[in-house]
C-alpha cells in the first residue's frame, strides 16, 4: 500500500541479492545430483547478471515458464516435490527463479525471507561445526543484503557489515538461552520417511572377504566413546556390530535374509546375557550410518531405552540412525549366555555341501576333541602354518575359497580369518558364526575415537555350558592388531594417516581438533531430551511446568533483553557536552523559568536575562564573558573561574 | 592585541564614527560594510535610488584613505569603457594603455544590473583575478581593490539580473533603506552631504588597512564555531526551498568576515554573535527561492534561527 | 465491508479525540519520548515470524539440534532489529519554524528541523501530516540536523495550523514499524487567493472620508513595463513598443501622482471573500508595477508605500480579515 514497498530496486542491489542467494543456496546445491546443481547454478548466475534493460525485455510469463522448467528438473531428480530432499530442492530452485521476477522492494522482501529459510535448512545436510559456521555466514550475508536494500544503499559497506554482524551477535545470547531451555520432544512430530543414502561403514547385509579390508582406508570417525569411570584394556575393546549366520561359500549373510531387524526376532527366544566381572559404563556418540543397529562393547549388559537386544545379542534401535545419536550403555567383559535359541544354534552348524573339501577334512580331524580343545586346535593350526596378516591379500578366485585361502595363499585380513575359522569350527561340529564390528580405539583426552579403519571381524562359538563366546583368530596371526591397534600390525604406508604411528605432532593437532568436534557433538548436536533433563536437573529444574523453569526462562530473557535495551538507550544518549557548556547550562537553570533557545547566542540570552533580573546583571555579565572566553577563546583560566562564578550566583527565583 | 593594532582599531572606530555622521541611523549597516572591506570582500548594495548609496561608498573610500571612482552602469556601457583601451600613439609609435575607471581602489559600480552581461562579466572577472587583460597585456589592479556594486532590487524592463554564480562573488549584500524619521529630519535640517563629504579626512592609509587585515587573520576560531558554521552551511544545502545552498567560497567568506567582526570589537576570538551578525547579509543574496526565483534576506535569517548553536 | 466501514467511521471521532488528548500540541523543540513511541511488526516482520515457526517445527520434527539454535537465533536477530527500529526514532527532536506565507490553494511548506543528538544516524524517518496525501522522508546523520519542508495543502485564507504529524520508520530492516504522533505548534499565514482575472487597478483611490488623491500630469519618467489591461492609451510608449514587439507602458515616478488607495469599502456589493481576493490581486499588480499603494480596510489603514515589508503587511491584514480560518 505504501509506495515505498513498490519502490524499484536498483540493479546493483539485485546483484547483492543474487550473491547472498548464491551463498544461501550453496550447501543445498552440493547435495543435488551434479547435472541439477550445475543447471541451477547456471540459472542463478545468469539471473544475477541480468541488467534492468534485459529484465524489462523479457516476456511477461518468463518466470512462470522457468519455474515450471526447474520443477520438472527437480522432479526428474527426486521423483517427488515434497519430503525432505525434494522439498528442499524445489524450495531452493524456486527461490532462484524468483530472482527473475524480483523488481520491487516487496518482491525482494519475499525472496529475502526464503533466503533466511534456506540458510537454516542447510543444517539438514549436516550439523558439523563448519556447517553451523556456514549457516551463520550465509545468514549474515542475507541480513547484509536486506539492510542494504532496505536503506536504499545509504550506508557504507563496512558500517553495514558491522551493523549486520552485530545483530547476529546480539541474537546469540537469546538463541543459547532458548536452545538450552526449550523443551525437547522424545520423538518426532510425524514419521520421517526413511532416508537412505550410500554411506561407508559396516554393512549389515553381508560380509565378503575384502569388504572390511576396503574400510581400512577410511579414517572417518565411526563413533566416539566416553567411559564413565575407567576404560577397559584396548585388547578387550570389541565393538559388537552385525552378526552373520549363513554362509554360501563366498559371503556371510544374516539368517532370514535382508530384513534383518524384524526377522532376526524370528529366532523367538532372546538369549539372556549374564555378565561377570567389572561393569564398564560408557556413552557412545554414533555418527549417522542410516542403519538401525547400534554398536556396543562386548557384551552389553545394560540396554538403553528406545532399543532392544536382538537374539543375535546385537542392540537394535527403534529408529534408523540418521542424525548423530548418543547412547548410554554398560558392558561386562566376561559373560555367559543362557536361554539360547536352539534353532539358531542348529543354523550355526550349516555349511554349504561339497565346498572346501580340504578344510572340511582338516576340521573333521578335530571333531573328536572336546569343544574347547577343538577351538585350541584350530588356533594352533593357524599359528603354526605361516599365516600372515596383510591389507592386500591375493584375490580369491576358485570355487573353494576357504581352501584356497587356508592352503594356497595363507595371506589375509581379519575377515578372511574370521570366515575361515567359523567354517572350520562348523565343520568340526561346533556352532560358530561371524561377528563384525570395530576393534580398539584411540584415546583423545577423556574420550576414545573409533574410526572406520578400526573395523574388524571375528568369530563366535557356542559352548553348551557358557553359551556364545568370542574367539578372534586374528589375534593368533597378529597379536599386535588386537593389543596395540592396527597401526602397529601392518606396514604403515598402507594405512591412512591417522592410523599410523609416525608423524606424531600432526596427529596430535588433529586429535586436538577432534576434542572440539567431540564436545560439539556431545553438547550441541547431541543435546536431546535426556541431556536437557540432566542439565536442567543441575539447574534445579525438575519439570517444564515448575516455577524454577519459568524463573530461569523469564529471568534469563529479562537479563538479556534488559541489558540490550539499557545498552541501546545508553547509545541513544547525546554525547556529553564539553565542560564550559555544562557549566553554562547550570547557569541557565539557575535563571529558570527563563530558557535559552537553541539558536540564541549566549550574549543575546544574557541581555534578555539582565532585563528580566536586573539585580543579577553583574553576575550574568561576568559569567557570559567567562563562558565565551572558556568556550571560544581556549582560555584555560576561564573555566575554573566560570565554575566558581556560576556557583556563587544566587538562583533567580527562590523555590 | 598589540598596541599597534589597538591604535589601528581606534582609527577604524573613528572612521566608523565619521561614516555614521554622514549616513545617519545605519550603524549596523556601516559596521557590516567595514567588516566586508576588512575581510577583503566586495559589497552589493541593493536599494532604491536616492537613499545615499553613492555617498556611503564615497565616504567609506575617503575615511579609509582609498582612491575612489564611480561608474554609472547603463545598457550602452562597454567593457572598454570600464577597463580601459590601448590607443596607438603616434609620438611613441606604440600602443599605449589608457586605464579605465576600474583602476582605482574603491570602485562604485552604480546600478550594475543595467549593464549588459558582457560588461558585468568583465567587471566580475577583474574582481576575481585582481587584474585586467586587454589585447594580451595584463595590468594588475591596485591593492587593495574593492567593488561596491549597487542595484535596484525591483525587476524592471531593460535590466539584466546578475546570475547566481556572479552573485557569489559579492561577500555581503547590504540594504540601506530609507532613513528613519529622526535621521531624515536631521538630514533635512543639516548641511548637504556633499559638504560633509568634502570635510572628511582619511583616518588610515592603504598600508595600514592591509596591516589590519593581517591582524585579523590571527583571530581565534574555536571548534564549536566551526561546527556552527558548518551546520549553517549544510542547513542551506538541505533546505528544499532553495535552488542551491551556500558554496564553500561563501563559507570561507563567512569565516573571514566573522574574524573581522571580532577584531572590530577588540575580541581575540570569534563568538556566535559574529556569525549571526553576518550570516543574513552573507546568505541573503545567495539563497534563491525555488518557487519564486527571488532571494530574500529574511528567509536567510529565519533559517539561521532554526539552526542550533552547538 | 460496509459494516466495517460504518463501524470505523463511528469510532474515528473518538479515536481522534483520544489521540489529541494523548498527544497535545507542544511548542518549541519536542523530543520523542518512549512513553509515546509505539511499535508493531509489519507484514514483512510477520513473514519473518513464519520463517521462525517453520524452522522450529522442522527442528522438532527432524530432531535437528542446530535447527533449534538457528530458529532461536532468528528470534534473537528479530529482537535486535526491534531495538534498532525503536532507537531509530527514540530521542529524535523536532521543531517547526515559521513557514513562508502562501496564497490559498498553494502548498504551505512547513520547515521542520529534525535534530539527531546521538552518534548513530537515523534512517528513513517518514513524516506525514494528518489527512495529507504527501509525506516527507529523510535520513539524519549522527549528531546532525536535517531540514525538511513538509507540504500541507492550504484551502482557506487565514491561519493554518500544522496538522498532527505521524512520525514513523521501519528502518533498518522493515520488520517493524515504529511510530508516534506529534502535534507541533507551527502556524502558517495563508493569504487570500488572488482573483484570477481582476479588473484593472482603479485609476485613483479614495479614502473613505472622501479626500481625493489627484493624479498630477507632470511626472518623471521612471521606466517601462509591460501593458496590462486598464492602462491608459496615452501612457503607451509607442516607439519602444515597436522595437520590442511588446506593448510597453511608460512608468512615472511621482509620489502623489501614482499613489493608489485600494479601498475595501469601495467594492461594496461583492461578497467579502471576493473583495479580499480582488484586493490581493490588485496589491500584487501594484507591487509588480512599482506603483505605491495604500490599503484601507474597515478597521485598519496602511498608508501608501512599496516594498517587501509593506506587501507582507497588507496581505497579512487581508489574510487575517475576520471570517477566515484561524
Amino acid at each position: 500500500m505504501t509506495p515505498s514497498r513498490l519502490r524499484l530496486v536498483s540493479a546493483s542491489d539485485l546483484q547483492w541479492l543474487g550473491g547472498a542467494l548464491a551463498l544461501s543456496c550453496f550447501p543445498h546445491l552440493l547435495e543435488q545430483p551434479l547435472w541439477l546443481a550445475l543447471s541451477l547454478a547456471a540459472i542463478l548466475l545468469v539471473l544475477t547478471r541480468l541488467s534492468a534493460d534485459q529484465r524489462a525485455r523479457l516476456p511477461r510469463y518468463s518466470h512462470l515458464i522457468l519455474g515450471a522448467v526447474v520443477a520438472v528438473l527437480v522432479f526428474q531428480a527426486y521423483q517427488t516435490l515434497v519430503g525432505r530432499e525434494g522439498g528442499v530442492a524445489i524450495l531452493m530452485a524456486l527461490s532462484i527463479v524468483k530472482l527473475l521476477e524480483t523488481r520491487t522492494l516487496r518482491d525482494v522482501r519475499g525472496l529475502l525471507l526464503l533466503m533466511f529459510l534456506l540458510s537454516g535448512l542447510a543444517l539438514l545436510h549436516g550439523q558439523a561445526p563448519w556447517q553451523a559456521a556456514y549457516a551463520l555466514i550465509s545468514t549474515l550475508a542475507v541480513l547484509y543484503a536486506a539492510q542494504r536494500i532496505e536503506l536504499g544503499n545509504t550506508l557504507p559497506m563496512g558500517i553495514n557489515l558491522k551493523s549486520s554482524s552485530r545483530m547476529i551477535l546480539e541474537g546469540i545470547p537469546i538463541a543459547i538461552l532458548l536452545f538450552v531451555l526449550f523443551p525437547r520432544l522424545p520423538a518426532p512430530l510425524w514419521a520421517i520417511p526413511d532416508h537412505s543414502s550410500a554411506k561407508t561403514g559396516l554393512s549389515g547385509d553381508q560380509m565378503t572377504p575384502g569388504s572390511i579390508g576396503n574400510m581400512i582406508q577410511d579414517e572417518s570417525v565411526a563413533f566416539r566413546v566416553s567411559f564413565k569411570d575407567k576404560a577397559p584394556p584396548q585388547a578387550n575393546m570389541y565393538w559388537r556390530g552385525p552378526v552373520f549366520e549363513d554362509f554360501d561359500g563366498i559371503s556371510w549373510q544374516p539368517a532370514y535374509g535382508q530384513n534383518r531387524d524384524q526377522n532376526a526376532l524370528r529366532f523367538q527366544a532372546v538369549p539372556k546375557i549374564i555378565g561377570e566381572g567389572e561393569v564398564y559404563s560408557y556413552s557412545i556418540t554414533l555418527e549417522p550410518h542410516q542403519q538401525s543397529w547400534l554398536l556396543a562393547l562386548d557384551m552389553p549388559t545394560h540396554i538403553p531405552a528406545n532399543a532392544n537386544l536382538s537374539n543375535r545379542l546385537q542392540i537394535v534401535s527403534n529408529q534408523v540412525v540418521s542424525e548423530k545419536k548418543r547412547i548410554e550403555l554398560s558392558a561386562q567383559l566376561s559373560w555367559r549366555t543362557v536361554n539360547d535359541s536352539p534353532r539358531q544354534i542348529e543354523r550355526s552348524l550349516i555349511l554349504p555341501a561339497d565346498l572346501n573339501p580340504k578344510s572340511r577334512a582338516l576340521a573333521l580331524s578335530w571333531a573328536h576333541l572336546p569343544p574347547r580343545d577343538r577351538v585350541a586346535a584350530g588356533l594352533n593350526w593357524l599359528r603354526n602354518n605361516d599365516f600372515s596378516y596383510t591389507l592386500s591379500p591375493p584375490v580369491l578366485t576358485s570355487r573353494h575359497r576357504i581352501d584356497e585361502f587356508l592352503f594356497t595363499h595363507r595371506q589375509g585380513f581379519c575377515e578372511h580369518y574370521a570366515s575361515a575359522f567359523a567354517f572350520m569350527m562348523r565343520a568340526a561340529g561346533l556352532p560358530a558364526r561371524v561377528v563384525t564390528g570395530y576393534q580398539g580405539a584411540q584415546q583423545n583426552a577423556d574420550y576414545w575415537i573409533v574410526r572406520q579403519a578400526d573395523a574388524h571381524a571375528w568369530t563366535e562359538v557356542w559352548y553348551a555350558d557358557q553359551g556364545w563366546q568370542r574367539v578372534d583368530p586374528t589375534f593368533v596371526i597378529s597379536p599386535s592388531r588386537i593389543t596395540a591397534g592396527i597401526g602397529l600390525s601392518i606396514d604403515s604406508t598402507e594405512l591412512p594417516f591417522m592410523m599410523r604411528q609416525d608423524n606424531a605432532w600432526l596427529r596430535n593437532l588433529r586429535l586436538k581438533a577432534d576434542i572440539l568436534v567431540h564436545g560439539w557433538n556431545q553438547w550441541v548436536v547431541g543435546y536431546d531430551q535426556k541431556r536437557q533433563n540432566e542439565l536442567l536437573k543441575k539447574l534445579g529444574i525438575d519439570d517444564f511446568l515448575s516455577s524454577a523453569f519459568l524463573l530461569w526462562l523469564i529471568g534469563g530473557l529479562l537479563a538479556i533483553l534488559g541489558s540490550f535495551a539499557a545498552w541501546l538507550l545508553y547509545k541513544s544518549q547525546p554525547p556529553r557536552p564539553d565542560a564550559a557548556s555544562r557549566i553554562f547550562r547550570r547557569f541557565i537553570r539557575k535563571l529558570a523559568p527563563m530558557d535559552k533557545a537553541a539558536s540564541e547566542t549566549a550574549q543575546a540570552f544574557a541581555a534578555r536575562a539582565q532585563a528580566q533580573y536586573p539585580h543579577l546583571a553583574k553576575h550574568i555579565e561576568a559569567i557570559t564573558h567567562l563562558y565565551l572566553n572558556a568556550r571560544y577563546g581556549n582560555d584555560p583560566a576561564a573555566l575554573p573561574a566560570l565554575e566558581q562564578a556560576v556557583r556563587q550566583m544566587p538562583r533567580a527565583r527562590q523555590p | 592585541m598589540t598596541p599597534q593594532s589597538r591604535e589601528m582599531l581606534q582609527r577604524l572606530h573613528q572612521a566608523e564614527q565619521q561614516l555614521n555622521q554622514i549616513i545617519l541611523g545605519k550603524a549596523a549597516t556601516m559596521r557590516l560594510a567595514l567588516i566586508g572591506i576588512l575581510a577583503r570582500g566586495h559589497l552589493l548594495l541593493e536599494d532604491v535610488p536616492g537613499v545615499g548609496k553613492t555617498t556611503m561608498a564615497h565616504a567609506l573610500a575617503t575615511v579609509l584613505g582609498l582612491r575612489f571612482a564611480r561608474v554609472q552602469f547603463t545598457s550602452d556601457l562597454l567593457p572598454a569603457d570600464l577597463l580601459g583601451v590601448s590607443v596607438y600613439e603616434r609620438s611613441m609609435e606604440a600602443f599605449r594603455f589608457h586605464p579605465g575607471p576600474i583602476f582605482t581602489q574603491v570602485l562604485l559600480a552604480d546600478e550594475i544590473n543595467r549593464a549588459t552581461p558582457k560588461t558585468q562579466s568583465a567587471l566580475l572577472e577583474a574582481m576575481a583575478e585582481q587584474q585586467v587583460t586587454i589585447d594580451g597585456e595584463t595590468n594588475a589592479l591596485p591593492t587593495p581593490f574593492f567593488v561596491i556594486a549597487t542595484q535596484n532590487p525591483q525587476a524592471q524592463i531593460g535590466t539584466f539580473a546578475l546570475p547566481e554564480s556572479q552573485l557569489d562573488r559579492f561577500l555581503l549584500r547590504l540594504e540601506l533603506g530609507y532613513p528613519d524619521a529622526k535621521a531624515e529630519r536631521a538630514l533635512l535640517q543639516g548641511i548637504s552631504r556633499q559638504d560633509v563629504l568634502s570635510g572628511l579626512s582619511p583616518m588610515l592609509s592603504a598600508e595600514q588597512l592591509q596591516e589590519a587585515q593581517q591582524d585579523i587573520a590571527q583571530i581565534k576560531l574555536a571548534e564549536p564555531l566551526l561546527d556552527y558554521i558548518q551546520a549553517l552551511i549544510s542547513a542551506t544545502r538541505e533546505d528544499q526551498r532553495f535552488s542551491c545552498g551556500l558554496s564553500t567560497r561563501a563559507a570561507l567568506g563567512l569565516v573571514q568576515a566573522c574574524k573581522a567582526s571580532a577584531w572590530l570589537e577588540a575580541r581575540s576570538m570569534v563568538i556566535p554573535e559574529d556569525v549571526q551578525r553576518i550570516f543574513p547579509a552573507l546568505a541573503g543574496h545567495r539563497l534563491i527561492l525555488r518557487q519564486s526565483g527571488r532571494s530574500d534576506p529574511h528567509i536567510a535569517e529565519q533559517l539561521m534561527y532554526s539552526v542550533a548553536i552547538p | 465491508m460496509p459494516m466495517t466501514a460504518a463501524l470505523l467511521s463511528f469510532w474515528r471521532p473518538y479515536w481522534q479525540r483520544f489521540l489529541a488528548r494523548r498527544h497535545p500540541v507542544e511548542s518549541g523543540k519536542v523530543r520523542i519520548r518512549h512513553q509515546r513511541l509505539y511499535i508493531l511488526p509489519t507484514l514483512y516482520g510477520l513473514g519473518f515470524g513464519m520463517i521462525f515457526i517453520t524452522m522450529l517445527v522442522g527442528a522438532l520434527n527432524y530432531q535437528l539440534s542446530l535447527g533449534f539454535f538457528f530458529a532461536f537465533l532468528l528470534l534473537g536477530v528479530a529482537h535486535a532489529i526491534l531495538l534498532r527500529t525503536y532507537a531509530n526514532l527514540l530521542g529524535l527532536q523536532l521543531s517547526c519554524g515559521t513557514p513562508i506565507p502562501v496564497f490559498a490553494g498553494e502548498n504551505v511548506y512547513f520547515p521542520l528541523t529534525l535534530l539527531n543528538e546521538k552518534r548513530q544516524p537515523r534512517f528513513g524517518v517518514n513524516i506525514q501530516a494528518r489527512q495529507q496525501a504527501e509525506s516527507a522522508s529523510t535520513h539524519i546523520p549522527g549528531q546532525d540536523h536535517q531540514l525538511l519542508a513538509l507540504p500541507v495543502k492550504s484551502r482557506q485564507r487565514g491561519l493554518l495550523a500544522l496538522p498532527r504529524l505521524t512520525i514513523s520508520s521501519t528502518m533498518p530492516l522493515g520488520f517493524f514499524r515504529c511510530w508516534t504522533y506529534l502535534a507541533l505548534d507551527g502556524v502558517a499565514l495563508v493569504y487570500p487567493q488572488p482573483e484570477p482575472d481582476p479588473p484593472p487597478l482603479p485609476d485613483h483611490g479614495a479614502l473613505s472620508d472622501g479626500k481625493k488623491m489627484q493624479a498630477s500630469g507632470n511626472e518623471d519618467f521612471a521606466g517601462l513595463r509591460e501593458f496590462q489591461r486598464g492602462d491608459a492609451l496615452h501612457d503607451i510608449a509607442w516607439k519602444q513598443s515597436a522595437r520590442t514587439e511588446q506593448i510597453l507602458i511608460r512608468q512615472h515616478q511621482s509620489p502623489i501622482g501614482a499613489t493608489l488607495w485600494l479601498n475595501f469599502d469601495e467594492l461594496a456589493g461583492l461578497p467579502v471573500e471576493v473583495r479580499l481576493s480582488r484586493l490581493t490581486a490588485w496589491i500584487l499588480q501594484a507591487e509588480s508595477t512599482q506603483r505605491p499603494y495604500g490599503l484601507a480596510l474597515p478597521a485598519q489603514q496602511f498608508p501608501p508605500a512599496l516594498g517587501h515589508d509593506h506587501l507582507h503587511r497588507c496581505l497579512s491584514a487581508l489574510a487575517q480579515y475576520p471570517g477566515g480560518a484561524t
